[in-house]
């Protein structure tokens, strides 16, 4: 549906256990304290080496290249 | 009023470590160790943040065999470390060079004992050869977890780490540096910490050119080197006086175009073999993974480009190396590659090149001395912001030199006199931006410096385009430096990041138009030719009642008691 950045959550797997938001370099992921999940506020901003997908222990971060790669 | 009472929090210590990337855990495990209290700003998390956030897959440059530190120092202040950055003669200081290499195989170890693993599963380190010394200097490593080993072994010691912190200002007593002023880009939290002795290390100086893929607006940070950072140790340093040399080198790079996160070095070095380049036409452009500025222009004017890697002419079990490689260095590339359906024994790896993405590795940065102090009393750079501090074994290295040199000044210094006034005037101008309407988002605003430097300083400069580019960055800085709005403590963050990054550009233009020459990775127009008047001259750029200045002015040769016969015979 819509637009899809290149960062994506999913959130039927996501446990909220805050690693991506406590890891990432480049500071892209905020918090939602009302469902006590990550968002990504500033996906403009990764770059792209991965940290949150390689430490995310219930693999339900992806990252797509993004199309200035193609 | 005091500090304490104006201050959100103020941390006394004896040494302060702005960056928590290799340089600074090593610094801050080893001045732990001599017994000083340590505090370490990372603008990230020490676990994944650096150069080595994500892996790592060599150590190169490392003595070995025939190959010794005198070699390797003769190659990388003479030559050029890369051939595209060559003729180095007299542009940098080749006894910290000496030091950082003539004790990188002690370091290694002591590494490993922290619980840094390098060894291979049968016990033994796994030599590659590297094109670059002709010897077995390369270290292949496993290294997808190494930066959270160092990071465990900083934890371990009792050093003060505070994650989501970035520096912001030096304070300065006089000419002694005093500690920093510091801002946690979660919570906006402002800190004041005073140090009897400061190192700064917060890696290269890139966002002022686009990135590699040149996308200047979205998905705008796909930077070779980690861009966490906007030169935040350089402009700090340089604001605060202290001398940076060689800032007007830009360095340009054979890159691949498919995918700049498949790391350079897994591609084409990761297991010691360096593919060949071949132009549009299948003819062999370099016999090796590298080539110069000029070869690449060549075969762009006579029309033969797109440039690939020759992966045909690797041998069979390459594809399978590189792959290895790459499972120990960004994984996440295995994915887009997948995703991609690229082949890396058959697709055709497209190298492009032609734009600038940093300020030149191992050459423009900090002047240090060979205890990695610098200019200014009390202040100490390491890493990839001072001449020898590049790569691993550079951060390693000036990692351990400069927690020596500041846990020895911080024993002898007297306490840190803080200036209250400074300190607030910081913080004000620091929280302006949070307060600003209708003002310019950050990235706006980085994506300006970006677009001048990349239009008016790119590779190929001339003084009109200098000049020009000169005074747009004077309208952009008088005009929207003060109208960046920050709405949270991220955006402010980034905020702070144009300060860095405008003071960068500005410095880095005036110094390419004071150096009328054309050298190693620099390149003017109007002045083709390298001109010997410029022969072992270097420009120093400093701050001086907040005017820049500029010097000419020569670095150190290699001490006598450094040089063998081997060296003089190579004339360094």
């Amino acid at each position: 549906m819509g637009v899809q950045p290149p960062i994506k959550i999913d959130y039927q797997t996501c446990t909220g256990c805050r690693i991506c938001y406590n890891l990432c370099p480049m500071d892209v992921f905020g918090w939602d304290d009302e469902i006590d999940m990550p968002t990504v506020p500033y996906p403009g901003e990764c770059w792209f080496e991965g940290v949150c997908v390689m430490e995310c222990p219930e693999r339900s971060i992806d990252i797509r290249l993004p199309l200035s790669n193609w | 009023m005091s500090l304490a009472t104006t201050m959100d929090r103020v941390i006394e210590t004896d040494v302060l470590i702005i960056g928590g990337g290799v340089a600074g855990c090593v610094a801050a495990v080893k001045a732990s160790e001599q017994g000083a209290d340590v505090t370490l700003l990372e603008k990230a998390a020490t676990k994944r943040s650096g150069g080595a956030a994500a892996g790592t897959d060599h150590l190169a440059t490392i003595p070995n065999g025939d190959v010794t530190a005198h070699h390797i120092v003769a190659q990388v202040c003479g030559e050029g470390v890369y051939p595209p950055i060559r003729d180095k003669q007299g542009l940098t200081d080749p006894n910290l060079f000496y030091l950082v290499y003539r004790d990188a195989r002690e370091r290694l170890e002591e590494l490993e004992s922290w619980g840094v693993k390098m060894r291979w599963d049968d016990g033994d380190h796994y030599w590659i050869p590297s094109r670059r010394t002709g010897g077995m200097t390369t270290i292949r490593l496993h290294g997808l977890q190494f930066k959270p080993q160092l990071a465990g072994a900083v934890r371990k010691r009792s050093v003060r780490v505070l994650e989501r912190t970035m520096g912001v200002e030096l304070l300065r007593d006089g000419n002694r540096v005093v500690g920093a002023t510091a801002l946690n880009v979660r919570t906006n939290q402002f800190i004041v910490v005073k140090a009897k002795a400061t190192i700064i290390c917060t890696g290269m100086a890139q966002r002022i050119f686009n990135p590699e893929d040149g996308a200047p607006w979205k998905f705008k940070m796909m930077y070779h080197w980690c861009p966490t950072g906007a030169g935040d140790a350089h402009a700090m340093a340089y604001r605060a006086g202290a001398r940076l040399v060689n800032m007007e080198f830009s360095s340009w790079y054979s890159r691949l175009l498919d995918d700049k996160t498949i790391m350079f070095g897994s591609m084409t070095d990761g297991d010691g073999l360096s593919t060949r380049i071949v132009n549009a036409q299948g003819e062999v452009v370099s016999p090796h993974a590298f080539m110069s500025l000029e070869r690449y222009v060549e075969e762009e004017a006579a029309g033969r480009t797109p440039l690939y890697f020759d992966v045909p002419s690797n041998p069979e079990d390459h594809w399978l190396k590189r792959e290895i490689a790459t499972a120990d260095e960004r994984t996440i590339s295995l994915k887009y590659r997948k995703e991609r359906g690229w082949e890396y024994d058959t697709h055709r790896w497209e190298l492009h090149g032609t734009k600038a993405l940093a300020l030149t590795k191992f050459m423009a940065g900090i002047v240090v001395d060979e205890t990695c102090r610098t200019t200014l009393d009390g202040l100490y750079a390491a890493g990839d912001c001072v001449q020898a501090g590049g790569a691993m074994t550079g951060a390693i290295a000036t990692g351990f030199v400069c927690a020596a040199s500041a846990v020895e000044f911080a024993g002898r210094a007297g306490d840190p006199t803080v200036d209250g006034t400074q300190v607030r005037d910081i913080r004000q101008q620091v929280f302006a931006h949070m307060k600003v309407e209708n003002g310019a988002e950050p990235l706006e605003f980085e994506t300006k410096i970006r677009t001048t430097c990349e239009r008016y300083t790119g590779i190929f400069r001339s003084a009109g385009k200098l000049q020009e580019g000169i005074s747009r960055l004077a309208d952009v800085r008088k005009d929207w430096l003060h109208r960046i709005a920050a709405t949270n403590p991220h955006e402010l963050m980034r905020a702070l990041d144009c300060h860095n990054l405008i003071d960068l550009a500005e410095i880095h233009l005036r110094a390419a138009l004071k150096r009328e020459d054309t050298r190693a990775s620099f390149f003017r127009a109007d002045f083709p030719e390298r001109n010997p008047e410029w022969d072992n001259k270097v420009i120093f750029v400093y701050c001086s009642e907040g005017e820049l200045v500029l010097e000419t002015g020569e670095l150190p040769r290699l001490k006598p008691e450094y040089s063998r016969v081997e060296l003089e015979q190579l004339e360094v």
